[in-house]
């Protein structure tokens, strides 16, 4: 129908441009007047209303910042000043929702709902906080994330035992008699005497987890999405599988090696780590990214989509060094996303992990 | 040969009708129509929309009813105040308009040996900006078609009623609908808002609503209807009421076509709650009298109590017509429809106040300073 060609004529539309967000705060102006006499009648001053909303416009700006993430706060902690200045840059839009007179008090009161460009916001903190080193093209970047899915799980079965014992204790002879199957143990004991009873209950629980077989998905989603927030950050950054490809590199394992190393186990063994640290190293990139993606199996949401969540992991190595440093991690995090269909869920919480996940990284970066 | 150049001379007469395409500049909002839609958790069809959903749905035809129906309506759109394109050609600032069902009811009260049957749907027309995912306006609109029968109407008797109510001549209500909303001047950005927050009853009036009926679907009824003839009345866009509708920030829309969205909803800034105070019987000669007790509160950001409106309606029956005074459902039916008498002409008196009207509706002396405040309430959010 109309809709869906709409959207495909809108997807190619702004298939290049970024996105907006949008969020919107509200924030309270209070000023104290001197009224105006005017004739008999007190008078409020022009411009009171104003200047009340430009108030309610800084607490509301305040109630945004206060909003921010701790990467973000850290981040941008250094250029929050010249952020707070260039506030109107950002805000689209703003409106007075309501006014209130406190005649007796000589009270104006402002209520102001601010609408602020989020990705505007983002962009300014990630430009102005380029680290001196970085602003000196020492900004390469290889990152190497791989998609996860769940082929199978096998679900267990708890183990349960249960013990139930009787035992009368005073005189010599004591019998107990045991019954075992594969899940239950019974006891029970028999005295030829009944000076003393005692009855004990109990057992265990062994729970197994499940075994889960994972599968390697493309990871062309997060790779668009991360090399898009590191260009707009001002890295210059390369999938770990073009630096693996040249040969000067010297990498001693093949990407394909790799994933097939992240599906079989939860994570790279540390000599296949090295092994992408030194090869980073040795084609000049500043940081290397590792991480991986876990695609939860999807579920219907309450608004009737495809809701799909994404597991985030990873570890950011300083490369530049004689030994690779750990200098920031991400997660683990879930981010969720829906989609009319369990692909474009997919697609869409794997598009937003994947920017999430970077712009965490490139805040630890700045904020170090 | 020849056919070749008589096939060139159209191609290059088609390239210059192309070229030349007259451009009709209108200072009229343009906004791209996205179809029918279905509001809220779309599981719940059922128990929300069973019939509109069954033949919206209709999977025999390739365009349902519904769809093939309101195309033709929107192509014959004609407003002075904005256009609906069914054409993505110069939407620029990415609005989009659609039209979705939010309810529908059907009550029955048994009259004598017949059966007075109400049917009744909540559309919502909407605005959205598709690049933000964000509700821009929604204006909801109520409908109401009373029918008699003799004995019991069936299942299929009811939805060939809805199916009229969509597709037929006589009172079609997608017609309706854009009828109505072509009269409005369209909110095209981000702005001030207003909304139904919160719906109670008294202790003492609860009693009035019938055991076997849930009080929430009811609270969530009254809200929409009042917020329906608000926006119709008054010609403003609303928050909708809904819980199911919403979910968090988000509103779930699904378009008949299948195509599922989720868009968030802006904050309300105005707030207008209804407290149902209580009922009353009255008896007279050849009448029973039903009156409804309420109260209109409304706040905004600064002032939690800027209007508390005690108002009542009595409304007089022939005892005939009452159904029978036992039966707790047609009574309920019949408070309720003094519910809706007054809940409607409150509406009607924002946009046009009348103190014979307030004097006689309401014992607060303030009444209408206070109908002033609702209206500028109003006034701002459009």
């Amino acid at each position: 129908m109309k809709l869906y060609q709409y959207l495909l004529i809108i997807t190619f539309t702004f298939v290049s441009a970024a996105s907006a967000t949008t969020v919107s705060h509200k924030g309270f102006g209070v000023i104290l007047y001197e009224p105006v006499y005017d004739l008999i009648l007190d008078e409020i001053p022009a411009g009171t209303e104003d200047k009340a909303a430009e108030v309610g416009i800084e607490n509301a700006w305040k109630r945004y910042v206060a909003t921010f993430s701790s990467d973000r706060r850290n981040a941008a902690r250094i250029i929050m000043q010249d952020l707070n200045d260039k506030k109107d840059q950002f805000i689209i839009d703003k409106r007075i929702t309501a006014t209130k007179v406190d005649k007796d008090n000589k009270k104006f009161t402002s209520a102001v709902r601010i609408e602020i460009d989020d990705t505007a916001v983002e962009k300014f903190i990630l430009d102005q906080t380029l680290k001196g080193d970085e602003k000196l093209d020492n900004n390469t970047i290889t990152w190497l994330f791989i998609t996860r899915g769940q082929e199978s799980i096998k679900s267990f079965d708890d183990r349960i035992v249960r013990i139930n014992s009787n035992k009368s204790e005073g005189l010599n002879s004591e019998s107990q008699t045991y019954t075992e199957s594969d899940t239950n143990i019974e006891a029970s004991a028999q005295n030829s005497q009944n000076t003393y009873t005692k009855n004990e209950a109990g057992g265990s629980t062994i729970k197994k987890s499940d075994t889960i077989i994972r599968k390697i998905l493309s990871s062309k989603e997060i790779d668009s999405s991360m090399r898009e927030t590191l260009v707009n950050a001002g890295y210059e950054g390369y999938m770990y599988g073009q630096i693996a490809a040249e040969p000067e590199c010297g990498a001693k394992k093949s990407i394909e090696e790799i994933r097939e190393e992240f599906a079989s186990s939860v994570d790279i063994s540390s000599e296949t780590q090295r092994d992408i640290t030194k090869t980073a190293k040795r084609c000049d990139m500043n940081y290397t990214a590792i991480g991986t993606l876990d695609v939860l199996p999807a579920k219907i949401s309450k608004s009737g989509n495809t809701q799909v969540n994404v597991s985030v992991t990873a570890q950011v190595f300083i490369t530049s060094g004689r030994f690779a440093r750990n200098i920031a991690s991400v997660g683990p995090v879930v981010y969720a996303a829906e989609g009319v269909t369990e692909e474009i869920a997919r697609f869409n919480a794997l598009r937003a992990a994947g920017k999430a996940a970077t712009t965490t990284i490139i805040n630890q970066l700045r904020s170090r | 040969m020849l056919f070749s150049i008589f096939n060139k001379n159209l191609l290059l007469i088609f390239l210059a009708l192309l070229q030349f395409n007259p451009v009709i500049a209108s200072d009229k909002p343009s906004l791209s129509w996205a179809g029918f839609a279905f509001l809220g958790d779309f599981d719940q069809r059922n128990t929300r929309y069973p019939y509109t959903s069954e033949i919206a749905l209709d999977s025999k035809n390739q365009q349902s009813p519904i769809d093939e129906t309101i195309s033709t309506l929107v192509s014959n759109f004609n407003s002075k105040n904005f256009q609906l394109d069914t054409s993505m050609a110069k939407n620029s600032n990415n609005l989009f308009a659609g039209l979705g069902i939010a309810y529908e009811d059907i009550y029955k009260i048994k009259t004598g040996s017949r059966y007075k049957v109400s049917y009744e749907v909540g559309l919502n027309f909407m605005v959205f900006d598709f690049q933000e995912k964000k509700i821009v306006a929604i204006y909801p609109m109520k409908f109401l078609r009373n029918e008699m029968y003799d004995k019991d109407p069936t299942k299929e008797e009811h939805k060939k009623i809805f199916k009229n109510l969509y597709t037929g001549n006589e009172f079609n209500i997608l017609k309706e609908s854009l009828k109505r909303i072509a009269d409005v001047k369209i909110k095209e950005t981000i702005g001030n808002y207003l909304g139904i927050s919160h719906i109670e009853f008294t202790k003492d009036s609860k009693k009035y609503v019938i055991n076997s009926l849930e009080i929430d679907p009811i609270k969530t009824h009254i809200a929409q209807e009042f917020e329906g003839l608000l926006s119709v009345n008054n010609q403003v866009p609303l928050i909708p009421y809904t819980k199911g509708e919403i979910i968090g920030k988000d509103m779930a829309v699904r378009f008949s076509d299948r195509e599922q969205m989720t868009f968030s909803l802006p904050d309300t800034d105005y707030n207008i709650s209804i407290l149902i105070r209580g009922f009353d019987f009255k008896v007279a000669k050849h009448h029973y009298g039903y009156t409804v007790k309420i109260t209109i509160s409304a706040s905004d950001d600064l002032h939690p109590r800027l209007v508390e409106l005690n108002l009542s309606k009595n409304i007089w029956i022939l005892k005939r017509g009452s159904g029978n005074v036992k039966d707790e459902l047609s009574q309920w039916i019949v408070y309720k429809e003094a519910l809706s008498i007054l809940l409607k002409e409150l509406t009607q008196q924002i946009n046009n106040i009348d103190k014979t009207w307030l004097k006689e509706h309401s014992t607060n002396k303030d009444a209408a300073l206070q109908v002033q405040s609702l209206k500028k309430l109003i006034s701002k959010s459009k």
